[in-house]
């Protein structure tokens, strides 16, 4: 695609080019720095317009998990039910966690991952999905309590993550721990449950 | 890679309300919305297109979330729903109720600056979400020339909030 972009330019940062236009102005800006600077300019353009938009309407006190109906959401739907069994399930979750959620599945989403269950006590469940490159590492733990740590080994060195968050399940993302060779979440001073990677 | 560990993050956090903002404005309903700026995060993520010569982020991301929003409507049954919901003419914003609402003020200015012509155009394709093909039957236009109208007051708007046209 070797044309330029001329005012499709414009028109493509404002949303109104189809689908397959918007992939062919994409390709050739990244091969044309002319056509790139003027989209560039033109997304300027149209996100100070976007400035003008009021927010979206605040959410209720509690709010369902997203729509299944897109991939992260389907990641999403996957990371809750390899770890609770609960598939589609209706988790109920504030919005500060729906935050936190938000980011651990765009990285994992985004990655290739491998994921290990911890033992744990009867009636719970802990699951750790970690990034193939030691990038990321995402426990969640449904059943063990509040107050729980995550504590990584790595070279025979325990170092602890901090505790998990609130709500049940309780979930600790952290970016850049490394590639660790035991996940353990300790409550009271006491292991309460137990896994081995593998990377 | 601009995306990569707690770059994403942030990004994710300091721009989510932006960009729900825009989807919300397309698709008037909040959980599609959620779903539009996930499903355009998701696509830049795992395609993995963006590179800091792209331009800033958050302009590209929210041009992303727009195109995903517009998608949607263009690919569903949600258009009943939004023609209904702009069937009447299209206005700029209130100010005050923006977001950014100092930023929405020079934005207002700079529009009452073009001409009539070239506002018209930007609200109805913009505030109004009218595809151009509409835009064309409204104002009984040619589609050709309608493309170049809107293209040419969007520069022009451009030019304007940077300081002017020389």
């Amino acid at each position: 695609m070797n044309e330029h972009c001329e005012d499709d330019a414009e028109l493509f940062a404002l949303g109104l080019t189809d689908p397959e236009r918007s992939s062919e102005i994409e390709a050739h800006c990244a091969t044309c720095a002319a056509c790139r600077a003027r989209v560039i300019a033109a997304e300027a353009t149209a996100a100070a317009l976007a400035s003008t938009l009021p927010a979206m309407p605040a959410a209720p006190a509690a709010r369902r998990f997203g729509p299944a109906s897109n991939a992260l959401a389907a990641a999403a739907a996957l990371v809750f039910a390899v770890t609770t069994g609960i598939e589609g399930a209706a988790l109920q979750t504030t919005a500060q966690q729906q935050a936190r959620t938000d980011v651990a599945l765009a990285h994992v989403a985004a990655s290739h991952f491998n994921h290990t269950t911890l033992s744990s006590p009867p009636g719970s469940a802990v699951k750790v999905l970690y990034a193939r490159d030691g990038a990321w590492l995402y426990v969640i733990a449904e059943g063990v309590g509040a107050g729980a740590h995550a504590v990584v080994r790595q070279a025979g060195a325990d170092r602890d993550l901090g505790p998990l968050g609130p709500g049940n399940p309780a979930t600790l993302f952290i970016a850049a721990p490394g590639r660790v060779s035991d996940v353990m979440l300790v409550a009271d001073g006491r292991t309460v449950a137990h896994g081995t990677p593998a990377y | 890679m601009a995306f990569e560990g707690a770059g994403f993050e942030h990004a994710y956090r300091a721009y989510a309300g932006r960009l729900r903002a825009v989807a919300y404005h397309v698709l008037g309903d909040r959980a599609a919305a959620e779903d539009a700026v996930q499903s355009a995060l998701l696509r830049v993520w795992s395609s993995r297109t963006y590179q800091a010569e792209r331009g800033p982020l958050l302009p590209f991301l929210i041009a992303c979330v727009r195109r995903e929003a517009l998608d949607i409507v263009r690919g569903s049954q949600r258009r009943n729903e939004r023609e209904r919901r702009f069937a009447v003419v299209p206005v700029v914003p209130d100010p005050t109720a923006a977001l950014d609402p100092i930023e929405a003020q020079r934005v207002r200015a700079a529009l009452e600056r073009l001409t009539a012509v070239q506002r018209d155009v930007i609200v109805r394709a913009y505030y109004g979400g009218s595809t151009l093909s509409e835009i064309a039957q409204a104002l009984d236009a040619p589609l050709g020339t309608i493309k170049s109208r809107l293209a040419e007051a969007l520069r022009r708007l451009g030019a304007e909030l940077s300081g002017g046209f020389s």
